[in-house]
């Protein structure tokens, strides 16, 4: 315990020292980047000292003294705390030695030393939510992480679109945790501690859950409350974006998980169906969206919206275990989800310090500019192609254990014998197997546009090699995707703590031991025989000579790089089939008429469905309703103070009364 | 027995060329030609192998990865599925998923490398290959989802094994299955209505413009791979739907490469009988495909 005061403390006192010295630009990087990186790792290591311990540990409890009326300053490390905890300092330990190297470009033009102070109180802010054990400490660390965030998130605030991304995803922060205070507060029924071991529910579970899904649904991206995730991930530094992606989502799953084990029994069936319906919905959605976007991080951003769906769906798998009193799925569904959270912080990391390394050696996030860089930045692509297999679920890479899992908790329930379980479980199976149609189409296309084929502009001709402490943390990340994914069977026993911790008190169900095996197995045997392949084709077909010549091309002469499919190009015939759901707006999209045509400038954008059509006017609705109030403010100070004598006239008599 | 499930294995590595060879003298048989020997495809593969090699300057480790790649996944699912009569090689619960996926991977590298030559016939040959992968899986998903809810088992070997002993009821069920299982053959295999694998107009392919650019070694596992393929979906087709009777091992494998044989003639007549749809009606077709396959599920 003593380790993890020191990381936490370590984590705030570098950040400040390295905002104090931000005139010495390479100073303040270093000692903000190693020193959380320390941090980190001190923090880290009484986590896993406590997940070692397994399913035996007993809850520590933590008093603060606490000097204010409401609550009791009250923490607690159990094995699921720990392990959302360690899932946090491990992906900011990785970010900030990542940051070491992407801030290095800001040296000399601007100050980046507050950037480690906000980055340190994020990563303490998050470890607070996950071991807070009072309302009101985990109220304060969840504003604290928005307001620290949000700091980070504006970082480029020069740009109005970086502003804009700002403030929705204050307005969606803040709208999210307005739902919370209320949980927490319903929840402790008149406790001013507002201890958690003191909540009842009482027979307000329902609101409850619903105020939990709103308001932690906010902050982990759910459908449709997901429309700040896009704007803010890509307008972030890529560092931020990889923390926030990869764990600060997490903790919105964190939330969820332990509100609904604090519900309790009895489950009703309506909670796993809702959560099961929004998260396919979310799934789907979120990776077609992911497939029409040009910019890298928007990319990205998507599919985390899409890997949450899939968390979100496994966790309505659970519940509804839960309510028919079947271990299995109960199992199957919470265990899926969290271990889909820890895959998704491994690969979607990864992912987003591929997307920050392009953006630092190409200069451009669009994707219709980039190509080629397999050539120039070889590592980088290795790196990226591993991502881009894990992240759509195949084999043999960690992403296709949790989805596996997943699928076999549904699976489980489709010969049910009631009508609506079954409907659901299939539901389930067909979501997830378009979900992993799509995705891979659209990390085939981020890869291909990104690293294969011929440079498409200038600046990726031009790309420069990336630094080293950029690549590190990558393969880190990715000998993490790999050894999940080969030793599934191993980590599913690491999951039996945290489970048992989160109110899932069965059994792992013998039909998981033969799959986690033989997919190990098999991956492992995959890996074996491609080398076989290989090293068969170099000894029994290598007798003659391998020539270099240009792409065949069908006999093309003259082929430049304008002539490839360019990243819209290669999405096109999804995106069109998809066209009432995407509504691609095109600007100067009439074909060409005249016989000597001049230049024209083309541009295609796909915004955010819900943020147009759902958000937008619901805010202009209620500033139109609130309007008819204006008339109220007439700007006359005589008619203010009318007011202020009506009302001291009334309260008056209110009391003379009373 | 161990020889029999291996024997399947065997058999799929060794006549899967031939398989190929049956659809195309079918096709030669009703057009009214001689066609090409039965065995071309054996002799195509060594020819190739023994071919120098010519890498287009664009590509990098991935294309000549791809091709091995593919093969490698080819070869572990079909030791997935059961053959034979008799159960797969390797049988457990969910295998179903792992072999779809397998063959997901497979194509991911197949794209990928056609996506490095940077050639613009490539490009659109991954473009429609993932349009058209992204409708066929989860209709065959759901088609083994329905044989699932029908036999109570969720390995491919449990499914082969139980398909004998389901009622006569469920006969309709059994047969949207199969049409299921023939479009998503159909169109996972490149062959006709979906995409043609003789034509070498560039504008009209598919698979067969994503290999374009491979040659010797490469091409030969590329083609390998795809003999694989279609003997893996033919395999699946049978096995499911087809109940062997009891009897001798020898006699058993025996008709069921014989029914193998027959969905490649089934093949090569639907290819001879049809033109190849257009582009805008095959996601129709898959679609409509899924749709038979969710009846099926909702039946049983």
């Amino acid at each position: 315990m003593l380790g993890l005061w020191i990381g936490v403390a370590g984590m705030a006192l570098v950040g400040l020292l390295a905002a104090c010295l931000g005139r010495w630009a390479s100073v303040s990087r270093w000692l903000g980047g190693m020193g959380l990186g320390v941090a980190s790792v001190i923090a880290a290591v009484p986590l896993v000292g406590y997940l070692a311990e397994g399913v035996g540990a007993k809850p520590v409890l933590i008093s603060l003294p606490w000097g204010l009326p409401l609550g009791c300053g009250s923490l607690a490390l159990d094995s699921l705390s720990a392990f959302f905890g360690l899932l946090i300092v491990g992906v900011t330990g990785l970010a900030a030695v990542y940051g070491i190297a992407y801030l290095r470009h800001d040296d000399g033009h601007r100050r980046t030393g507050g950037t480690w102070l906000l980055l340190g109180l994020l990563e303490a802010s998050m470890l607070g939510v996950v071991l807070a054990h009072d309302g009101v400490v985990f109220l304060l660390s969840w504003e604290l992480m928005t307001l620290s965030s949000f700091g980070l998130v504006v970082f480029d605030h020069h740009l109005p679109s970086v502003r804009h991304a700002g403030l929705v995803y204050l307005i969606a922060g803040h709208l999210g945790a307005a739902c919370l205070f209320v949980l927490f507060l319903w929840m402790a029924n008149g406790d001013p501690t507002l201890a958690f071991e003191r909540m009842q529910v009482g027979p307000w579970a329902n609101l409850c859950f619903v105020l939990a899904v709103v308001g932690f649904g906010t902050k982990a991206g759910l459908l449709p409350l997901h429309v700040w995730l896009p704007e803010a991930h890509s307008s972030a530094p890529s560092h931020v974006s990889a923390v926030m992606s990869g764990v600060m989502l997490k903790t919105g799953i964190y939330g969820v998980i332990r509100v609904v084990s604090m519900l309790g029994e009895p489950v009703p069936a309506w909670w796993g169906v809702t959560l099961a319906v929004l998260g396919a919905a979310g799934g789907v959605i979120g990776i077609l969206f992911a497939l029409a976007q040009q910019d890298v991080k928007r990319v990205l951003a998507y599919s985390s919206v899409e890997n949450i769906g899939i968390i979100f769906m496994a966790l309505g798998v659970g519940l509804l275990g839960k309510h028919l009193g079947q271990p299995a799925l109960e199992w199957l569904g919470f265990g899926a989800a969290l271990l889909h959270s820890l895959n998704h912080s491994l690969f979607k990391t990864m992912l987003f310090f591929g997307a920050g390394a392009l953006m630092h050696s190409v200069g451009t996030r669009q994707l219709d500019m980039l190509g080629g860089l397999a050539k120039r930045l070889p590592t980088l692509a290795v790196f990226c192609l591993v991502g881009a297999v894990a992240i759509s679920g195949l084999p043999p890479l960690n992403g296709f254990v949790s989805e596996v899992m997943v699928y076999a908790g549904a699976w489980q329930s489709i010969g049910h014998a009631s009508r609506w379980v079954a409907s659901i479980s299939v539901g389930v199976v067909l979501a997830l197997a378009l979900i992993g149609g799509l995705a891979v189409a659209c990390f085939t296309r981020l890869c291909g546009a990104a690293f294969l084929g011929e440079p498409r502009s200038e600046m990726a001709a031009h790309a420069h090699p990336v630094s080293a402490l950029m690549l590190v943390p990558m393969g880190v990340l990715a000998l993490g995707c790999l050894v999940v994914g080969l030793g599934s069977w191993w980590f599913i026993g690491l999951l039996a703590a945290p489970l048992a911790a989160a109110g899932v008190k069965v059994a792992m169900p013998p039909i998981l031991d033969p799959i986690l095996h033989w997919t190990s197995l098999l991956g492992a045997g995959l890996l074996g025989l491609v080398l076989l392949l290989w090293l068969l084709r170099n000894v029994m077909g290598g007798t003659h000579e391998a020539r270099r010549f240009g792409t065949w091309d069908c006999g093309y002469a003259q082929p430049t790089a304008r002539m490839q499919y360019t990243a819209s190009s290669f999405a096109q015939p999804l995106t069109d089939m998809f066209s009432w759901l995407l509504r691609t707006k095109k600007q100067n999209a009439e074909p060409l008429t005249e016989p000597f045509p001049d230049s024209k400038h083309f541009l295609s954008h796909t915004d955010d469905l819900f943020l147009n059509k759902v958000f937008h006017p619901a805010f202009h609705g209620v500033d139109r309703l609130l309007s008819v109030g204006r008339v109220l403010q007439g700007g006359r100070v005589q008619v203010y103070i009318l007011y202020m004598l009506v009302t001291l006239i009334i309260l008056l008599a209110y009391q003379m009364e009373g | 027995m161990m020889y029999e499930r291996a024997l399947g294995f065997v058999c799929a590595v060794l006549l899967s060329p031939f398989l190929l060879g049956v659809v195309n003298r079918t096709k030669a048989k009703v057009a009214g030609r001689k066609g090409q020997p039965l065995l071309q495809l054996y002799f195509d593969l060594f020819k190739l192998m023994r071919k120098g090699v010519v890498y287009s300057k664009s590509t990098t480790f991935l294309f000549r990865l791809g091709p091995w790649v593919g093969l490698a996944c080819v070869l572990l699912a079909l030791l997935l599925v059961p053959m034979t009569g008799a159960s797969s090689l390797v049988s457990f619960g969910g295998d179903l998923i792992l072999m779809a996926y397998l063959l997901g991977l497979a194509r991911f590298f197949t794209v990928l490398a056609a996506l490095d030559t940077g050639s613009a016939f490539e490009g659109m040959g991954a473009s429609r290959e993932v349009q058209f992968s992204m409708l066929a899986e989860p209709a065959l998903f759901m088609a083994l989802l329905a044989v699932a809810r029908l036999t109570g088992a969720w390995s491919l070997s449990e499914m082969s094994a139980s398909v004998g002993q389901l009622s006569g009821a469920a006969g309709v069920t059994m047969g949207l299955v199969g049409m299921t299982l023939f479009l998503v053959l159909l169109s996972e295999n490149s062959r006709i209505p979906v995409d043609d694998p003789t034509t070498h107009l560039e504008l009209t392919m598919i698979h067969e413009v994503m290999v374009l650019d491979h040659s010797g070694p490469e091409l030969s596992g590329i083609l390998y791979g795809a003999a694989l393929k279609l003997w893996l979906f033919a395999a699946l087709l049978v096995s499911l739907l087809v109940p062997m009777p009891e009897g001798h091992w020898a006699l058993q494998a025996g008709l069921w490469v014989a029914c193998v044989f027959c969905v490649a003639i089934g093949v090569g007549l639907v290819e001879s009988g049809m033109a190849r749809l257009r582009l805008v009606h095959v996601p129709r077709l898959l679609v409509g495909a899924g749709v038979l396959s969710l009846v099926a599920v909702f039946l049983g």
